[in-house]
């Protein structure tokens, strides 16, 4: 509900201060966009949970090569009891695509990281079993499908 | 009229059908199960699905063939007892349809086994699915 | 404890789909599950890029061939918001009718599978039946039962006359007849609530934590429902309420697809009778007009899809295409729902939670001891455990 939004832009400012590097809401993407730097991408995340009373719904981790020197992570959660569409997105360097795992905060990532490491070759530090979960067994190593270079 | 001559072929014969997925969208699959059912309903001509290799006379394969299931596509088709028969059903089985090029898929079904009847569509109506079938049966009583 | 993997093959055993769960088991109760799913990986996001977004509404219906139509929907809409187009009213109320219509077919599908598996051929067959007066509507209205590509950039293919509104009414009013009938059927049935009552059973709790969405969320209470919460095409207009059933188990699940079909028919009724004037579509660049990201989630009939959608100004294709599957969101879910159960029920678990990927009709058996492996089919081990 788009009510709620002050306050949830109040919370984040509050908690995360200049981690959070840029936020807005965006009425033609019925979203919330957050823009968090990846050191605070975890306690983003728990303050969700928090804000949620942990009712929360991670809809996809979404990893993108955009051809820049960055890669693009975005997180797509949906608050229950707000009714808030939240994007909680991170950049990571290309020579060192390392971030915390999300599955202890929230264990639906569990699947969704292993593919963004599969494609994109992002590292995340913590899940338990970062293995391959789309591409055949003979797939060389070291070759992720989706990136650019 | 073929459904005529597909019940004069079927008091001779009937077909037991495996259908095998390549690795398809299920749009083929769906209009294959559809074949079955009240609508249009092959069982009246004894044309039966199985689920072995073993009791098969005919191969129904849908999808693009990827490459993990390129092997077992293989093996399905060397435990069929002879004599049998491949129909390839959807543009998919024919020659990898949409998703030809894509780093997944190697192309279409002839690619790894033999084919007698093509039966082209995105995916093909259950009436055309028969009517290949026809057309197999057609073919192999001509050529005896 | 000696465990056995057992790699079991189907999800749609009626269709013969190829995939692969690994399951560890001991004696009669599965310890562990593993999902090692990719035989139907077709490297589709890359494709995706590599494509026009015109030509990527032909390859977004080609995902999944059952949900063809909510994948075009969700595409369209996606490159709708990158490109800030704005859809006619009409055309928005004929996506929700053929989404409805999809939806009908898809659960209808799922639900006559699911009869077949527990040995209720009767059933299986009336499901089948009526999914076919579904697939006549849909071709009414799109020019074709399975792939149409009737959602395009900036609004629907094809309009629809009066008389044809008059005609799916007619139809659908005497199938909701038959629905309510074969829902008590379902409902009171011992074997029907033998092989589905308390199976597959997962809290409230876990089902949101793992991320679970559509009927196999809804069956455990989770009240998610993009179509309630986050409206889209006509349901701002047209509003609609989650069904939810509390019991958690492969029952609950089934049964709310079951009302669901019955809703999806209130709810075409409903966009029939308010049907706005109008154009369908409206006429949009075929390069992105400006660099911006779009998204788009919508509830296919198995649960929350995302198509996720990056584009640059000038450029006909886009730059990175994410499509998050709804089965994919519950295999987490559905594992953890068959671990400490018995290995006669996973079909009924999995068919509960209406999977959509490909899988194989073979089951391997693989004594962990010797490393022999035996070849059975699933249907000989189905068979065995047919009560």
């Amino acid at each position: 509900m788009v009510e709620e939004y002050p306050k949830l832009a109040e919370t984040l400012k509050n908690e995360l201060k200049e981690a959070l590097l840029g936020y807005e809401h965006i009425a033609e993407k019925k979203a919330f966009v957050a823009l968090v730097d990846r050191g605070s991408l975890i306690k983003a995340l728990e303050l969700l949970n928090k804000i949620s009373g942990g009712e929360v719904h991670l809809t996809s981790i979404n990893g993108a090569d955009l051809g820049e020197r960055e890669m693009e992570l975005t997180y797509f959660i949906w608050l229950l009891p707000q009714k808030i569409r939240v994007l909680v997105k991170t950049r990571l360097p290309k020579d060192d695509l390392k971030i915390q795992s999300a599955v202890k905060v929230m264990p639906a990532a569990i699947l969704y990281e292993r593919e963004v490491h599969e494609m994109l070759g992002v590292v995340f530090e913590g899940h338990p079993r970062l293995e391959r979960l789309f591409l055949p067994e003979d797939w060389p190593e070291g070759v992720y499908p989706l990136r650019r270079d | 009229m073929s459904l005529l001559k597909l019940a004069t072929w079927a008091r001779l014969k009937s077909p037991w059908i495996l259908h095998v997925n390549t690795g398809a969208c299920n749009s083929c699959d769906i209009e294959v199960l559809a074949a079955l059912t009240p609508r249009f309903d092959v069982e009246r001509f004894g044309i039966l699905l199985k689920p072995s290799p073993r009791h098969a006379d005919i191969l129904v394969v849908t999808g693009a063939v990827t490459r993990q299931a390129a092997e077992r596509i293989k093996r399905v088709y060397e435990q069929t007892p002879d004599p049998k028969f491949v129909i390839a059903v959807g543009a998919c089985a024919i020659g990898g349809g949409v998703f030809q090029n894509c780093y997944g898929v190697l192309g279409g079904v002839d690619k790894i086994i033999p084919v007698d009847v093509y039966v082209p569509g995105c995916p093909p109506r259950p009436d055309a699915i028969i009517y290949g079938v026809v057309k197999l049966i057609e073919k192999v009583t001509k050529g005896g | 404890m000696s465990a056995i993997d057992l790699i079991i093959g189907p999800v749609h055993p009626a269709l013969h789909e190829p995939e692969r769960f690994v399951f560890k088991i001991d004696g009669e109760v599965v310890v562990d599950v593993e999902p090692r799913i990719g035989f139907v990986h077709r490297g589709i996001e890359k494709a995706l890029s590599e494509r026009t977004f015109v030509q990527d509404i032909y390859l977004a219906e080609r995902i999944c061939g059952i949900c063809n139509v909510v994948h075009t929907l969700t595409a369209v809409q996606a490159i709708e918001n990158a490109f800030g187009i704005e859809v006619p009213r009409r055309a928005r109320y004929l996506r929700t009718i053929v989404h409805e219509l999809n939806r009908m077919h898809s659960h209808l599908l799922i639900l006559g599978v699911a009869c077949e598996l527990m040995g209720f051929d009767t059933l299986f067959m009336l499901f089948w039946r009526d999914r076919e007066v579904v697939m006549d509507l849909v071709e009414i209205i799109t020019g074709n039962r399975v792939m149409s590509a009737y959602n395009i950039i900036g609004g629907v293919r094809r309009n629809i006359s009066d008389f044809e509104i008059s005609e799916i009414k007619k139809a659908l009013g005497s199938m909701a007849e038959r629905l309510k009938h074969y829902k008590k059927v379902f409902m009171e049935d011992p074997t029907v609530r033998a092989r589905c009552v308390n199976v597959g059973y997962l809290s409230r709790a876990r089902t949101l934590a793992l991320g679970a969405v559509g009927p196999t969320a809804r069956g455990s209470g989770v009240e998610i429902d993009v179509r309630a919460e986050e409206p889209y095409a006509a349901f701002d207009e047209v509003p609609y309420t989650a069904v939810v059933y509390n019991e958690g188990d492969s029952w609950a699940r089934l049964m709310v697809r079951i009302d669901e079909t019955l809703e999806s028919i209130k709810i075409i009724e409903q966009c029939l009778d308010r049907m706005p004037s109008g154009p369908v579509k409206v006429p949009v660049p075929e390069a992105a007009p400006r660099t911006a990201e779009g998204f788009s989630v919508t509830e296919a009939p198995r649960g929350e899809l995302l198509h996720h959608v990056y584009a640059k100004e000038g450029e006909d294709k886009p730059i990175r295409y994410r499509v998050r599957t709804p089965t994919y969101a519950n295999i987490p879910a559905v594992c953890e729902m068959l671990k400490g159960g018995y290995i006669a029920d996973i079909p009924v678990t999995l068919v509960s939670i209406d999977p959509c990927f490909s899988c194989t009709d073979r089951v391997a058996l693989v004594d962990v001891n010797s490393g022999e492996k035996r070849v059975v089919d699933i249907f000989t081990l189905m068979r065995r455990y047919r009560k």
